[in-house]
């Protein structure tokens, strides 16, 4: 006869792949924006950065904030998918803050350098400047953020469902 | 709050085992389950119970699920 209860099923080899690629990937973005940062902290620091310079540099900069946390989020949730335990309260508020920095964190740092480019380069429209710079992110943001909102749905009813194997003998 | 007052269902376990001589570990053995699943379904603290384990109990028992199940 087969054991009863509640069984732990172990990760697929595909997670622990995907596990170790996106840890690779959040270390080797770390690297390259800690080395962009350096550069760019120099190159202000002994003055070869004008400030136009600057308005266009900076925002792509600060775009390394949203995107390590992504890689962060997205590493913490493979981990759990690794460790055969990816249906978690835990998980489903992760996906949720991802789906808030795909809605919010990118859009606004594009439009931070929207504002900084109109404020360095002075066009006659700055304001529709702006939102061109900025429509793209947004709409993208926007679909990928509404994705995991769902997904996180998904997740919770799978927490849910867990919760009530987990009572089952 | 207790799982059995929620939904008004107890598990006669204990004085059946009582009844038939035998201890948690020896029907856990019988049955295939482990003791730890067997003393969740003890203790009132399971949600719900397949019909294969309730199955192998009754087998294991000498029982009826009526006789296992009793709800308030």
């Amino acid at each position: 006869m087969n054991r009863v209860g509640p069984r732990r099923v172990g990760p697929s080899k595909l997670a622990v792949g995907l596990y170790v690629v996106v840890t690779l990937a959040f270390a080797i973005a770390s690297i390259l924006y800690a080395i962009f940062a350096v550069v760019v902290v120099y190159q202000a620091a002994i003055g070869t950065l004008g400030y136009r310079d600057l308005a266009l540099t900076v925002p792509q900069l600060i775009y390394g904030v949203p995107t390590l946390f992504v890689l962060w989020g997205v590493r913490s949730f493979a981990r759990s998918m690794r460790g055969g335990d990816p249906f978690t309260t835990a998980g489903v508020r992760r996906i949720r803050i991802l789906a808030l920095v795909f809605l919010l964190g990118f859009p606004s740092v594009r439009l931070l350098g929207g504002i900084l480019f109109a404020l360095a380069f002075p066009a006659p429209h700055p304001v529709a400047l702006v939102v061109r710079s900025m429509s793209g992110t947004a709409l993208s943001g926007l679909i990928s953020g509404l994705t995991l909102f769902v997904l996180a749905e998904v997740f919770a009813h799978g927490v849910r469902l867990r919760e009530d194997v987990e009572g089952t003998v | 709050m207790p799982f059995e007052a929620e939904h008004g269902i107890s598990i006669r376990l204990d004085d059946l085992l009582e009844q038939r001589g035998m201890t948690l570990t020896e029907l856990a053995d019988r049955v295939d389950i482990t003791v730890v699943n067997l003393s969740v379904l003890k203790n009132g603290r399971a949600r719900a119970i397949r019909f294969s384990t309730l199955a192998a109990l009754c087998e294991a028992l000498d029982c009826q699920p009526g006789d296992l199940l009793t709800f308030k």
